[in-house]
């Protein structure tokens, strides 16, 4: 339960935040959403920050492509090593995954330091 | 413990991101910061357009005295509906930035050398190169005389402010995809920004020159030769201006003529001087024609218009409709640009081509001091004036240049194996233009009768341009337009002493001597890049012109009745050589072909049976090429060992194909590098063989034809692959109507049918927007391919535009 309710937290702060803040701001937010909502384990806060903000980043790619229907896609992955238009979103999904999990995981230690 | 986990895991965060908010350089390739690139609120997936989306809503823009609408069709085309030209130019600037601002910024930055900016280190020399050439210079000089015609100039600001409302409302996440990838941001747009891309038109169109290669080919082979093998004129050319056409005017004197023994230098110019010399490319040209109602279905006149430029994405044209209630005009723009080039109206239509007349000449400096700063003119020491030129790179230390100015222009090039004399050059575009530019194109989009063309005509000085009008009155005309030096005769074929005024470019033409025609007899007037006059036009005439083209769309407009639209665009399609023509009897007249084998017959027969149409699917047309190309190495072998030495000119094709079948005794027959003496029966022989040698591989392949020889690619002004369009099969040759070499071809094609009907259809090979991500970036090169046409839709009033647009922008002011 708690895992959810950081789930979704953590998905519409940083959702809400990127329209107007530098790209980067997800990390500390991320750390911010895990000082805040602190539940159990290290290893639960990296799983939620991946989720989330793989999630995210993911499905947000996932949308504009298939609006896009892959044109844009196509052109970038052949840029990476002719990454096809599904891999494309998947590197970002992982992409975006992995920084909101180490951000996720710093917060949670950061919150654990203080008791 | 926790505390040293702790720092590890942050470290690592912070380190990642950091990371990818970077600039890397992975092997050769710089890397946008992957992070930002990749987030989707961000990078790249923004750029990312909905293949259905068209733009539309309300927008309050500063600074409009009416609201303008804005209707897009479904090619993205907007339709502008405006109560006055400024409120219009100013929705243009916006237009123009919202579909192709980064090309924009990139063509002014090319222009001004200021590339390595944003591109680094890769781009220095280029950047070096076109400090020295003043292209800056030239451009400021342009804008401060712009600023003497006010009227002009508002309209001129009010553009560049509508390109600068569009970049202030940009988010970094809004920016166009390419800075993005190179990670920098738009800058505000000025007057200058505009004279930059007018002046790299100039470049492009008005700059070639080979004074430097002709000096060293004079000295190297002797005035006899070279006059032999070099022609001034072409006798079986027809010029732009009908020949019949009555010199009327008394021509400006020569004041001061040229002493006999300044001209032309015949010192070798030395090795290839620095920075390294540019070479220009071949198939840059265009074709227009109008016919006269004599000769078309409907009685009145059509006029037609193809500009063969560098093709690229995004497409250096942008189609746009400008609806006033004073005029009502359709055409193209170049982007950073105000206006339409190339265009119609509700009445008249106007088409431009390029004239070759040379108006870049080369001056040897002598130095009288150590510093090589002072020179001498007619006995008067001079000064050279300093300019420091500062190229900001990025990534490194800023780099400054000093350029020394004469009086015969700026030094471009200089060489160690040289070290007492440099090269100055004088060019056109350097002159401080004499009207503000803008003007002709303006009055163009209103003019309606032959006296509104001749009055647009006065004002365009640079670069020089073939000017054709038609209207629905039935006239046609044209008009060699531009600011031309007097020079004497062969003045500017090679590199002049810089120690004489007399040597200078003391006079021009006056506009009204240049050559014009209107309704000539022949009921039809056309220009490509052939001569622009008989040989008895009182001034002379001297630059590069193109033999073959003209000759076909004479031979073909002399014949043509009853014509419609769709035979023009089959004509501007046309494949058909005459250069082809001209040279394949000759070369197979040679041809010994019993030395020839079984396969090698059988290419023989192919190219009997050839009708000299350089078609995509067919194989003889590759055959041909190749076969001619090796023969023409073959014969001027010896200019090609010459160049190792210094740089030389060589024979045009016209010169070659002359003497293949006119002079078969000349010395240049023979092959040096072989022990035996050829003449045209041992060379043409040998070529063939060659030729079928060199293409074993590709015959193999049964379907192998000429658009698998004639790659064309289109490729993305970064020159990136993915964005570009390459490899794709084309027919076309520079010498046919259909110009296309790669990477150059017909970069618009037009056809207005004019009359109370009025009919207009065109394409080009890109699409309206400069975005990769959008559906619009390339969808008109199938067409273009396939040499169909867009119905251009002409929208009448507001209330049509609003019936049969895709969407609409409402433009108010506050």
């Amino acid at each position: 339960m708690r895992f959810l309710l950081h789930f979704f937290v953590l998905l519409s702060a940083v959702a809400l935040t990127q329209w107007f803040l530098p790209w980067w701001t997800l990390v500390p937010i991320a750390a911010l959403v895990a000082a805040i909502l602190p539940f159990r384990g290290a290893l639960s806060h990296f799983a939620v920050g991946f989720l989330a903000l793989a999630a995210l980043w993911g499905l947000s790619a996932l949308w504009i492509n298939s609006n896009n229907e892959g044109i844009l896609a196509q052109r970038i992955g052949e840029l990476f090593q002719g990454l096809s238009p599904m891999m494309l979103i998947i590197v970002t999904a992982v992409l975006g995954g992995l920084l909101g999990a180490l951000g996720s995981l710093c917060g949670y230690m950061i919150a654990k330091l203080r008791k | 413990m926790r505390i040293l986990k702790l720092l590890i895991i942050l470290g690592i965060t912070a380190g990642l991101t950091w990371a990818l908010n970077s600039n890397l350089r992975l092997g050769d390739s710089n890397l946008p910061p992957l992070g930002k690139f990749f987030s989707p609120f961000h990078g790249f997936w923004q750029n990312a357009e909905s293949t259905d989306a068209f733009p539309a809503g309300t927008l309050d823009i500063p600074g409009l005295a009416n609201p303008v609408s804005v209707y897009y069709d479904e090619r993205l085309v907007p339709h502008v509906f405006a109560e006055s030209l400024i409120d219009a130019v100013r929705v243009q600037g916006f237009l123009h930035a919202k579909h192709r601002l980064w090309q924009m910024d990139i063509s002014a930055r090319s222009a001004a050398g200021r590339l390595s900016e944003v591109l680094g280190e890769q781009t220095l020399e280029v950047d070096r190169l076109k400090r020295r050439e003043g292209m800056l210079m030239a451009a400021e000089k342009a804008v401060e005389a712009w600023k003497e015609y006010p009227e002009d100039f508002a309209l001129i600001e009010a553009y560049s402010e509508g390109v600068n409302i569009w970049i202030d409302r940009l988010h970094p996440r809004d920016y166009p995809l390419e800075f993005k990838l190179l990670n920098y941001a738009p800058e505000a747009w000025t007057p200058l920004h505009s004279a930059l891309m007018a002046k790299s038109m100039s470049e492009t169109l008005g700059s070639k020159n080979q004074d430097l290669e002709a000096t060293n080919t004079k000295a190297w082979l002797g005035s006899e030769q070279f006059e032999r093998l070099f022609p001034e004129t072409f006798p079986q050319q027809r010029p732009v201006i009908p020949a019949e056409t009555i010199w009327d005017f008394e021509p400006v004197p020569i004041e001061t003529p040229l002493e006999a023994d300044t001209m032309p230098m015949l010192e070798m110019m030395g090795a290839l001087p620095y920075p390294a010399r540019k070479h220009t490319p071949v198939g840059i040209g265009s074709n227009s024609w109008a016919l006269a109602g004599s000769r078309t279905a409907s009685g009145y006149p059509i006029l037609a218009n193809d500009p063969h430029l560098k093709l690229t994405l995004p497409s250096i044209w942008f189609e746009n409709q400008l609806h006033l209630p004073e005029f009502n005009a359709y055409g193209v723009s170049l982007p950073g640009i105000p206006g339409m080039l190339i265009g119609f109206n509700e009445q008249a239509a106007w088409g431009i081509t390029n004239v070759g007349q040379d108006v870049l000449d080369w001056y040897r400096i002598e130095w009288e001091d150590r510093a090589n700063g002072i020179y001498i003119v007619d006995g008067e020491l001079l000064k050279a004036e300093l300019v420091v030129e500062v190229i900001k790179v990025r990534g490194q230390k800023t780099v400054t240049d000093t350029v020394r100015y004469t009086e015969f222009g700026p030094i471009v090039y200089s060489s160690p194996k040289h070290p007492k004399y440099d090269l100055a050059m004088r060019w056109i575009a350097h002159d401080r233009p004499q009207s503000s530019e803008l003007r002709t194109f303006l009055q163009f989009m209103k003019a309606n009768t032959h006296e509104d063309f001749l009055q647009a005509s006065y004002s365009h000085h640079q670069p020089a341009q073939n000017l054709l009008f038609a209207n629905s009155n039935g006239d046609i005309a044209l008009r060699v337009s531009g600011r031309l030096p007097v020079k004497t005769p062969g003045q500017g074929l090679f590199v002049q002493e810089g120690n004489t005024r007399a040597n200078q470019w003391n006079q021009f033409i006056p506009l009204e001597h240049t050559p014009m025609a209107l309704n000539p007899e022949q009921g039809h007037l056309s220009s490509s890049n052939q001569h622009s006059a008989s040989p008895d036009y009182p001034y002379y005439f001297n630059g590069y012109f193109d033999e073959y083209r003209g000759r076909l769309v004479n031979r073909l407009l002399d014949k043509a009745q009853n014509v419609r639209v769709s035979d023009v665009m089959v004509m501007q399609n046309n494949n058909y050589s005459i250069f082809a023509e001209d040279a394949l009897p000759g070369m197979m007249h040679w041809l010994d072909s019993t030395q020839l084998n079984t396969n090698q017959l059988g290419l023989l027969e192919l190219l009997r049976e050839w009708d000299y149409h350089f078609d995509a699917e067919k194989k003889a047309p590759a055959l041909f090429q190749v076969w001619y190309h090796l023969f023409y190495e073959n014969l001027w072998d010896e200019f090609y060992s010459q160049e190792s030495k210094h740089p030389v000119i060589y024979p045009e094709n016209s010169t070659t194909i002359d003497i293949l079948n006119n002079d078969p005794t000349l010395v240049y027959w023979d092959d040096l590098r072989t022990p035996e003496r050829e003449g045209p029966v041992e060379l043409l022989t040998r070529s063939f063989i060659q030729m079928s040698d060199s293409l074993q591989a590709e015959l193999k392949d049964p379907a192998f034809n000429w658009g698998k020889q004639w790659k064309l690619d289109i490729n993305h002004l970064a020159r990136i692959p993915a964005f570009s369009m390459q490899n794709m099969e084309t027919g076309g040759h520079p010498e046919a109507i259909n110009a296309i070499r790669n990477p150059n071809g017909p970069s618009w094609r037009m056809i207005v049918a004019l009359g109370p009907q009025l009919e207009a259809y065109g394409v080009y090979p890109g699409g309206q927007s400069g975005n990769p991500g959008s559906v619009h970036y390339n969808s008109m090169i199938d067409a273009w391919m396939k040499g169909e046409y867009n119905k251009l839709l002409f929208f009448k009033d507001a209330a049509e535009a609003a019936e049969r647009s895709s969407s609409r922008i409402e433009f108010t002011t506050y």
